[in-house]
């Protein structure tokens, strides 16, 4: 029954013939390597005046959407190809976000309103002492950067190893998980634990000696986004038309039979979540500096099954769908909260429904109702 | 609400009346400690009025007209302003509240006037409003008091107000009587669990004036006090725990149902159950003067209303999503969205007032334990919803076709069950149950649009902790949580206990990957 | 593969459309409509449409009408800054009104710098701030916690209860009053227990009866209550069940108003204080004209008015006749002409804008009624100057702000005397 829940009943050689002939992704990809050129180009050297111009919000606008588009690929990755619904990958983001947060406020150095060069301006006012241990290091963009793979991917990989060692699957993983980020959220919520509770990690000034909010920092945000997306991409569409990708499908399938077979599936699991989760990360560290901010709220419940609804309208079990998926979202979400501040959630949530009732396999079914009903030209 | 008085007596002396009518005129002042004044002086005027006129300042019904400094008796009803002359009871009309004063009070003369008019009820009151007015008096009483007491002793009959009574005498000999006195109060005093007798008894132990001999008895008082207080707190957290599980379950079995037996992630849950807490607000508008009939009809509506919700919601959503169970995250999470904003469309954003029942206000005393009406109503509510569900599971056809189906949807099928219809039903009836939650929820939180999302995890965590399909998992893993949750709070704080039960379940799945109670199965896939 | 390529170029360019029309000026209303702080800002936004519409009934501004451009940014702080960008650069808003809570705030306070804009921060905050860019009309600490705490201990109250959501507001207040009942009341720290809770923290059981504990024992105690929002209809209810009367143990609270009040019945807990800088009861012509226009502008006469609401219409009567000295929206223009400017409070009096960009106001102690309305039982004589920076954290004693020459700086260091090296001017 609950295994049920779980399952996509299409077949294993269906499967194969989709991503072999994944054109979509390719365009996809196309444009994103045209996009790192030339946007902050367009953004850098074109004057305000013109035509072309890429505003300051428009290329951290994309550039925040191309991080939420990472996100979901690594959800995409444990979802759509290895069957395991995590409802808490916002915890794997907003943790690499923190990592990046507490880097760059470091970076603020004596440059905070009480200039004291120690300590973080939440620190100061809330009377801390010294540097709590766990700030140690932060100072060192790379040890920052080490941080951001290795925190989510630790928990991830302690995480994931408890559960699947222990044979959790299908809703009662979906759950726990939900029950990590809401841990998350109100430890990190809590002003003791260090990490400025509700107010979160805010106004930073550089990043790499760069001012934060200056063209060039923000054309090598949107290029650096765009090519992790790439690299995501990548490393994604290598493990799942390799063998590894046929085993993953498998146990997504089903899972039992696979380890009939001989196939220590445990490991795979492992392994394919804590890749997921330090995707996850890396999204979480490129988006902090786009958006100025980081806060607990990002561990809400809510947001992490947002990530999911991303997935399942832009088409679990295609890559270039999470993509869309999240990008189609979160430009619905910018546009129609000015165009109709008051009742746009409701279009929302009916585009949802719509989309889920209608298209099994979310947009990516668009393509093939119009293929179908006009032809290839 | 609104106090019906009741004026017995018209007839009084004239000079009473002048007298009285000068003093409350002295009342319009912005110096309190005037104002404190002029009320100890209306205490002293002996007409039955004095006690309506304290009344009426504590309850903020006493105003002065500007223009002739007529003293007004004003009943605010939807910010209309309905006056009545207070000495012969006119009525005047809607009254512009510009042209009116009211006589304000602070919290300290609303303090004077708690205990002026306690000695006035003590004779007169009905029997709740005298044992308040003893413990108002322990707290402050003197030797004036005393006199009041022993009169009211010797006529008293009710048993459990004579016992009380005997605790306000002693507590008031222990600080005013003479040696032999105080022994014997203080004596008496032993074991009492009230505040303010432990604190008079402190104070005695710690006066360095007092003779030793009462300051033994005392210290032996004491410790017995302070063992029984020690004992009633375990009992007062197991309550706590107790109440906090009654809340989780009430929110969870609506899902237990949906979510165990038909296998829909209904994430909108938590919006059925806002659903049936507004339905207790509408029928509450309907029918606004009794307060009593309006929750207990709103039970059923809300059921009703939010079953009928359900079966929308099964019709033009779930029913295309069957044998796709995880879309339904998705759709449900959309119509979520869409309820909510809904509600602050059609309602507003803001909260709204849900009124509680005078049954559910106040403490029930037992021994020294003071438990809150309004969590006991919702423990034993929560048993009574729980009971039904699993009566209707177990003991009807419907129940029947219902585990049929849960456990072999084919065979059920073949057997001349109409499946569909089955969920469909079932769906219903979960989401009548969460509206029946709702109703309950209504009397202890906010009534707004968010109280859904304020569940909806919980209720989740709950489901899951327990086993999906098996209500009686649930029912442990609600009370168990909340047990959990309320023994840990007092060491570690709100925050942390929360933090350390969500990790107590993470880890609680490893060792039972299908939660506490699992449904067997042969099958290796289920 | 082409057709692709023009999709998402056209989109880029679509993105980057801007509005031309210039024949209004634009006003920006940036307030949670969905989400968890929907409940309050909702109510900010009618508002702001309510002063917009008055004004253009009035003729305008400089000849020119109002147009508010009203956002949602969904209780989403990293959505606050994305929707503040898109108004000052996209709509190209000459002022904005918005945001509550400290979160929201600090997540637009760097866009509002880096593009010189101008916003007005309607709710009463923990001060530590004063941004070149941002005008706060709600009560600093010194507006609120401090003149509550003198008045209850004025009352006779000798311990305390500091309960709050643990977040920066409570964090702050808190420790300023810790700081100021040891320092300058003198209370030992046996006589005061600090609590904090989670956000929508629904079961107070366990809380209020430590309370009651903690109350009962003698000396008259009163509760500070930095609780937020959500989690206020709960705990009231449960002082009101356990039996806690305003007589016996007050609870002074920042965060409930007439707003929240209408949330549930109150007759449970008349007496229960609240500190602001203006109540609905405030009897004055002005705030009977103003309660009369607002249910008229929101066809409902069972709403009710709050502070809040009160510092945007102090908030966008000032910007207007900043605007009107000014000559111009130009917000450097508009900023140099905003100090001194004062407005009429709707509780009497005025208030004045200060050189640190917080307000001169006075300051209510209300006590609550059973028809949810406050009656006002102590009051300051004149205006108290809002304090950016308190006196009572050692840092911060340090620290004042003057945006006027010769200091022109949020956060001078008279230590030091330098302004720590913001990216100011």
């Amino acid at each position: 029954m609950n295994k049920q829940l779980f399952e996509n009943k299409k077949s294993l050689i269906n499967n194969i013939y989709l991503l072999l002939g994944d054109t979509t992704g390719k365009y996809l990809i196309t444009i994103l390597i045209i996009s790192i050129f030339l946007l902050p180009i367009l953004h850098i050297y074109i004057p305000e005046e013109s035509f072309f111009h890429i505003s300051s919000y428009t290329i951290s606008l994309l550039g925040k959407y191309l991080c939420f588009a990472l996100l979901a690929l690594s959800l995409d990755l444990i979802w759509g190809y290895t069957g395991i619904l995590s409802l808490g990958h916002g915890a794997f983001f907003g943790l690499g976000g923190y990592m990046m947060g507490m880097h760059l406020m470091r970076e603020i150095g004596d440059r905070g309103v009480y200039g004291n060069s120690e300590l973080p301006d939440f620190m100061v006012f809330l009377n801390w002492e010294e540097l709590p241990w766990f700030w140690y290091g932060f100072d060192s963009f790379l040890f920052a950067s080490l941080m951001v793979i290795l925190v989510p991917g630790l928990l991830a990989f302690i995480f994931s190893a408890l559960a699947f060692g222990s044979r959790v699957t299908g809703v009662y993983f979906s759950i726990i998980t939900q029950a990590l980020v809401f841990t998350l959220m109100l430890a990190f919520f809590q002003n003791d634990f260090g990490f400025g509770g509700n107010n979160g990690l805010t106004d930073f000034k550089d990043i790499l000696g760069k001012d934060i909010s200056s063209k060039e920092t923000r054309g090598a945000l949107y290029s650096c986004s765009a090519i992790m997306l790439i690299l995501g991409y990548l490393i994604c569409r290598i493990i799942i038309s390799s063998k590894i990708g046929n085993i993953l499908v498998g146990i997504r399938d089903r899972e039992n039979r696979m380890r009939f077979l001989g196939y220590n599936t445990t490991v795979f699991k492992i392994i394919i979540f804590t890749i997921s989760a330090i995707l996850a990360g890396i999204a979480g560290a490129l988006y902090v500096p786009q958006v100025g901010i980081i806060n607990p709220g990002e561990f809400s419940p809510i947001k992490s099954i947002e990530i999911v609804v991303w997935v399942a309208l832009g088409g679990r079990g295609f890559l270039y769908g999470a993509i869309i998926g999240a990008i189609v979202v979160n430009v619905l979400k910018s546009y129609l909260t000015i165009i109709s501040p008051e009742i746009w959630i409701i279009f929302l949530g009916l585009i949802f429904i719509l989309v889920t009732i209608y298209l099994p396999n979310g947009l990516t079914d668009l393509r093939r109702i119009i293929k179908r009903n006009y032809g290839r030209k | 609400m609104y106090i019906i008085l009741v004026f017995t007596n018209l007839n009084y002396l004239l000079a009473d009346n002048n007298n009285l009518r000068n003093h409350i005129l002295e009342l319009d002042t912005k110096d309190f400690n005037k104002k404190i004044v002029s009320i100890e002086k209306i205490s002293e005027i002996k007409t039955d009025l004095s006690l309506l006129t304290l009344k009426s300042i504590l309850n903020g019904k006493l105003f002065i007209r500007k223009s002739d400094k007529k003293i007004l008796l004003v009943e605010v009803i939807d910010r209309k302003y309905n006056a009545y002359d207070f000495f012969d009871k006119k009525e005047l009309g809607i009254e512009k509240k510009r042209k009116l004063k009211k006589i304000k009070i602070n919290n300290k003369i609303r303090n004077i006037l708690n205990n002026k008019i306690a000695i006035l009820q003590l004779s007169s009151g009905t029997t709740r409003q005298k044992t308040e007015a003893i413990f108002d008096i322990i707290k402050e009483g003197n030797q004036k008091t005393l006199i009041i007491i022993n009169e009211l002793l010797l006529k008293e009959k009710d048993k459990e107000l004579l016992l009380n009574l005997n605790l306000a005498k002693n507590s008031i000999i222990a600080r005013y009587g003479n040696e032999i006195e105080k022994i014997e109060a203080v004596k008496s005093l032993s074991g009492s669990t009230n505040n303010d007798i432990v604190n008079i008894l402190k104070s005695i132990v710690n006066n360095k004036i007092i003779s030793e001999n009462i300051k033994l008895e005392a210290t032996k008082s004491l410790e017995a006090s302070l063992g029984n207080i020690k004992f009633n707190n375990i009992l007062k957290t197991t309550f706590f725990g107790l109440s906090l599980g009654s809340v989780l379950l009430l929110a969870a079995i609506g899902l237990a149902i949906t979510f165990g037996v038909v296998g829909v992630i209904n994430m909108a849950h938590g919006e059925l159950i806002m659903i049936g807490a507004y339905s207790a607000y509408v029928v509450q508008q309907i029918i606004p003067n009794n307060i009593s009939a309006s929750i207990i009809i709103s039970i059923p509506v809300a059921f009703v209303f939010t079953g009928f919700v359900g079966v929308l919601i099964e019709r033009l959503i779930v029913k295309n999503l069957y044998g796709r169970p995880l879309e339904t995250l998705l759709a449900t999470f959309g119509l979520s969205l869409i309820l909510q904003q809904t509600v602050r469309s059609i309602f507003s954003p803001l909260n709204k007032t849900v009124y509680s029942p005078e049954w559910m206000s106040g403490i029930t005393r037992i021994g020294g334990l003071e438990l809150t009406n309004n969590r006991i109503v919702i423990i034993i509510f929560t048993l009574i919803v729980f009971l039904t569900v699993v009566y209707i599971l177990k003991k009807t056809l419907f129940g029947l076709q219902m585990r049929a189906v849960t456990q072999n949807r084919k065979m059920a099928s073949a057997m001349g069950i109409n499946t569909k219809k089955i969920d469909m039903f079932t769906f219903a009836f979960g989401a009548g149950v969460a509206g029946v939650a709702g109703v309950a929820l209504s009397q202890i939180t906010n009534v707004g649009p968010n109280l859904g999302q304020n569940y909806i995890i919980d209720s989740f965590m709950v489901v899951v902790f327990g086993g999906v399909g098996n209500l009686f998992g649930t029912f442990i893993g609600a009370f168990g949580l909340g047990l959990g949750n309320k023994l840990l709070e007092p060491y570690v704080g709100a925050i942390v206990s929360k933090i350390f039960i969500l990790l107590f379940i993470i880890i609680f799945i490893q060792f039972r990957p299908k939660g506490l109670f699992s449904l067997k199965g042969r099958m290796v896939d289920e | 593969m082409y057709k692709f390529l023009k999709l998402f170029l056209f989109s880029i360019f679509f993105l980057n459309v801007v509005n031309l029309k210039a024949d209004t000026i634009k006003v920006g209303v940036l307030h949670s409509l969905s989400g968890t702080m929907a409940i309050s800002e909702t109510t900010l936004k009618d508002t702001v449409l309510m002063l917009i519409e008055k004004q253009n009934k009035a003729g305008g501004l400089l000849g020119k009408k109002l147009e508010a451009v009203v956002v949602d940014p969904a209780s989403d702080w990293p959505l606050f800054a994305e929707k503040a960008k898109e108004l000052l650069t996209v709509q190209k808003v000459d002022v904005v009104f918005g945001c509550w809570t400290s979160v929201s705030r600090k997540s637009v306070l760097p866009v509002f710098e880096e593009l010189n804009g101008l916003l007005f921060y309607p709710v009463q905050y923990e001060g530590e701030e004063s941004s070149k860019n941002v005008f706060y009309t709600g009560a600093a600490p010194n507006q609120q916690a401090i003149p509550a705490v003198d008045y209850l201990a004025d009352q006779g109250v000798k311990k305390w209860v500091l309960a709050g959501t643990d977040y920066v507001y409570p964090r702050t207040t808190n420790k300023i009053l810790e700081s100021y009942l040891k320092e300058v009341l003198g209370v030992s720290s046996d006589d005061i227990m600090i609590n904090y809770t989670p956000f929508g923290h629904s079961d107070w059981q366990t809380i209020v009866s430590d309370i009651k504990k903690f109350g009962m024992a003698g000396k008259k105690t009163a509760v500070v209550s930095t609780i937020n929002g959500d989690a206020n209809v709960p705990f009231y209810k449960e002082l009101g069940n356990q039996g806690i009367k305003a007589e016996d143990i007050p609870v002074v609270a920042f965060s409930v108003g007439e707003e929240e009040l209408s949330g549930f019945d109150t007759s449970p807990l008349v007496g229960h204080l609240a500190a602001w800088n203006y109540f609905m009861s405030a009897e004055s012509e002005i705030n009977d004209t103003f309660i009369e226009d607002w249910l008229k502008f929101i066809k409902d006469d069972k709403r009710v008015t709050n502070d809040p609401m009160e510092a945007h219409v102090i908030g966008f009567e000032m910007w207007v006749k900043a605007v009107e000295k000014a000559g111009t929206t130009d917000v450097d223009a508009v900023r140099e002409s905003m100090y001194g400017i004062s407005v009429p409070n709707l509780t009497g009096g005025t208030a004045v804008m200060n050189t640190n960009h917080h307000l001169t106001k006075p300051v209510l102690i209300g006590e609550i009624q059973a028809d949810g309305q406050f009656d006002i039982v102590w009051s300051t004589s004149g205006g108290v100057i809002g304090d950016a920076w308190t006196d009572f954290l050692p840092d911060s004693a340090r620290i004042v702000a003057d945006w006027t020459s010769p200091i022109k700086c949020g956060n001078y260091n008279i230590d030091t005397g330098k302004c720590s090296g913001q990216n100011y001017e």
